[in-house]
């Protein structure tokens, strides 16, 4: 038999309330911060393993950030060039009723003009301090209009991408060298219909109605081509809303406190350090003392 | 036939040893409390036996005292306090560690890393954007403040470790004059017959205080005393004490001397050896890591930025300033000052004339590309928190472990040293009524011997 002394006793009733204290605190911690993991030593792995996944997850939310913005770029540029070739198809209705009428009025001459104006307005969009139809040129004006009238791509043929994830890049515009200059030049065009129509050339009219049903094809092929990125960027953006939300799980399967089973622990400790206490206190008062005078 | 006389002797030995006893007992009972006091007992034998016909004995002497005391538990006791004391110092200093790298609640360097590599994903979006460009050397400049001020807190550690190892030095130095003095007077004092208890239970505790400090050997024989650490170096012979000695080595590091020998690295536990393996093993090792991490960051970052175009066509600009060695790379790491002053200069183009946005995207996009064989920027750094959160928790429960041998060693002790309060009141009582009783005697001696003289009367 071990002989028991006075501050063995003691000695033992302090460690286990300490340990109960502990263990408490534990609980105390994970309940009040929600988190089981409150720093590395909790959980090394799980503390490695929140850090990677706190980093797709902030890489994640720059791609969403990214692929919203080649969304919302792609649809400017759709509904600009929905613009366009609504321009296109009135100029053409002008010119046809030019050649039919065997005359041109002036003010049909002039408002063909006005939509050649128009018409490079629309090429020469900005959206987010940005030329969309620049190309990678993007700071500068896309189309420059010389004081003769000519106009000229002061762009590059090069499509601006922007990462939507972690190996894929997606294109945010198409550039006007492949839409406004790109099998027909339409600026160009436009000059060539008001030289005709100023000098009642029906023949020319004619052929520069032709060009104007190219552009149209071309236009129509480009807003195809965006379409298609446009829901590029939509499901890219799903999918890292997906993806953020099975890491999300995953980070609160790896951090997030069990509330019920933290609180239970804590009653149980709880109860336990009241025990202890008490028969603590019940064993410190017992002595050969108390019975002798 | 013994005397009256002799039966008054016989009753005074038994006053005096039981009064003794007591006196043993009031001094259990007083030092109940006291750590390290072995509680000692009385010892008695019986007096010669005088008379000559019918043979009785002449009452009780008092020998000497004795004290509990078991030399193989005390020593077991100094080894697990030093594995305790180690154990705690590498668990406390470790948690501190752990805190400088704490990543929860979105702080720490993760979120710079990340705001670092997005700020090029933002600028790609928007190239010519002079806020998007600032935004790139803005959040370079907290990423690269983050990790200086971190390399300087490991290195701030490291230092107080190595000046807390004087510390440790001075105070041990202390212990080992007084357990000189006290072994000197114990080989003094010391008989065959009475053994110097208050003096060895004093030498015991000290050796126990100097086991915090550097885990010991102590040979006691035949009124010979040695105490040695490390590698058998001695620290106190017979009376003659040895100082340990402190200088500073070639890397300007606290070395600890014994003699003309470095003995820094001899000791296997105690602060002494927790605060070594702290500096020279722990510590070191995530700041390497930490460089690491800087010098891959500066140079993977610097060979894109630097074969890319900045907004005016510039080329071959380091984006960070170049970073040559690992050593102190995460202290010196830092924005090239030319882009930090002007933004323009920041390389988000992969064409000569400075136009376009794949440079950006290929920066921003370095977050996801390894540096082989170690992975990328943010799983080196996952790697450093695992082995400081790892080595931390070791630590815990290493310090617990060494928390519950400790206690089970002290109450092992205490089983054969301690004083229990109920026996030593069983021990009054017993002495007590000896007491009693003798006294008991003496008054019926006393009333023969009235008896005896009033007969002449």
């Amino acid at each position: 038999m071990m002989r028991i002394t006075t501050d063995s006793g003691y000695r033992n009733l302090l460690q286990d309330i300490q340990r109960i204290a502990e263990r408490m605190q534990t609980a105390q911690n994970q309940v009040s911060s929600g988190k089981k993991v409150n720093r590395p030593s909790d959980n090394p792995s799980a503390a490695a393993d929140v850090v990677n996944i706190d980093s797709k997850r902030a890489s994640n939310a720059q791609y969403l950030e990214n692929a919203a913005t080649a969304q919302s770029r792609l649809q400017i540029a759709d509904s600009t060039l929905d613009g366009a070739e609504r321009v296109s198809e009135r100029i053409r209705s002008l010119a046809l009723l030019a050649v039919s009428s065997n005359s041109s009025a002036s003010s049909t001459v002039e408002e063909v003009s006005l939509l050649r104006d128009q018409m490079l307005s629309y090429a020469n969009t900005v959206f987010d301090g940005q030329f969309i139809f620049a190309g990678s040129n993007s700071d500068t004006a896309a189309y420059v209009k010389a004081t003769d009238g000519t106009v000229t791509y002061a762009g590059d043929s090069n499509a601006m991408k922007l990462q939507t994830g972690r190996a894929s890049t997606l294109q945010t515009q198409i550039p006007g060298s492949q839409v406004f200059s790109g099998s027909v030049d339409i600026f160009s065009t436009l000059t060539s219909l008001v030289t005709a129509m100023n000098s009642g050339d029906r023949n020319g009219i004619r052929t520069q109605v032709a060009r104007l049903e190219q552009f149209s094809q071309t236009v129509s092929t480009a807003r195809t081509k965006l379409g298609g990125l446009i829901n590029g960027a939509a499901s890219a953006q799903s999918d890292l809303r997906q993806a953020d939300l099975a890491e999300t799980a995953h980070l609160s399967q790896l951090q997030d406190a069990d509330l019920a089973q933290a609180l239970s622990e804590f009653t149980q400790s709880q109860t336990a350090l009241q025990a202890a206490t008490a028969v603590g206190a019940r064993v410190s008062s017992l002595s050969l003392l108390d019975y002798l005078k | 036939m013994s005397s009256l006389g002799s039966l008054l002797n016989t009753a005074l030995t038994s006053l005096q040893a039981n009064q003794v006893g007591l006196s043993v007992v009031s001094n259990n009972i007083a030092n109940v409390n006291t750590p390290g006091f072995s509680r000692q007992r009385v010892l008695m034998r019986e007096g010669p036996v005088v008379g000559g016909h019918i043979p009785v004995g002449s009452g009780v002497e008092v020998f000497g005292t004795e004290a509990f005391r078991d030399q193989l538990i005390e020593r077991r006791l100094w080894n697990e306090t030093s594995s305790k004391s180690a154990g705690d110092l590498t668990h406390q200093s470790l948690s501190d560690i752990e805190m400088v790298f704490n990543e929860s609640g979105n702080t720490g360097l993760l979120p710079l890393i990340s705001s670092f590599f997005n700020s090029f994903q933002k600028l790609s979006a928007n190239p010519s954007s002079t806020d998007l460009r600032q935004q790139v050397t803005t959040s370079a400049a907290s990423l690269t403040q983050y990790i200086n001020a971190r390399a300087s807190d490991l290195q701030n550690m490291k230092t107080a470790i190595d000046h807390s190892i004087n510390d440790d030095v001075s105070k041990a130095n202390t212990l080992i004059d007084q357990i000189a003095v006290i072994a000197k007077r114990i080989h003094e004092t010391e008989t065959a017959e009475q053994p110097a208890n208050d003096l060895r239970d004093q030498r015991t505790s000290l050796v126990k205080r100097l086991s915090e400090i550097m885990n010991v050997k102590e040979l006691d024989s035949n009124g010979s005393y040695q105490l040695t650490a490390g590698n058998n170096r001695p620290l106190v012979i017979d009376g003659t004490v040895i100082h340990l000695d402190l200088s500073t080595s070639s890397s300007g590091l606290t070395a600890v001397l014994s003699g003309s020998s470095d003995v820094t690295s001899e000791f296997t536990s105690g602060t002494l050896a927790a605060r070594v393996a702290l500096r020279d093993q722990s510590i070191p090792q995530y700041q390497q890591s930490l460089n690491q991490i800087a010098f891959d960051l500066a140079n993977q970052v610097n060979q894109v930025h630097s074969a890319s175009f900045d907004q005016d066509g510039n080329t071959l600009i380091n984006f960070f300033t170049p970073v040559t060695s690992l050593a102190g790379a995460a202290f010196n790491l830092a924005v090239n000052p030319a882009v930090a002053a002007d933004s323009r200069k920041v390389a988000a183009s992969s064409q000569a004339n400075g136009s376009g946005n794949e440079a950006a995207i290929a920066l921003g996009n370095l977050v996801n590309v390894p540096n082989a064989p170690r992975g990328t920027i943010v799983e080196q750094f996952s790697s450093l928190v695992y082995q400081i959160g790892s080595d931390t928790a070791n630590a815990d429960a290493d310090t617990r472990q060494h928390g519950s041998m400790l206690t089970q060693l002290e109450n092992l002790r205490a089983s054969v040293s301690g004083v229990s309060i109920d026996e030593e009141t069983a021990s009054i009582l017993q002495f007590q009524r000896a007491f009693q009783a003798s006294a008991r005697i003496i008054s019926v001696v006393d009333e023969l011997l009235q008896t005896t003289l009033s007969m002449g009367a």
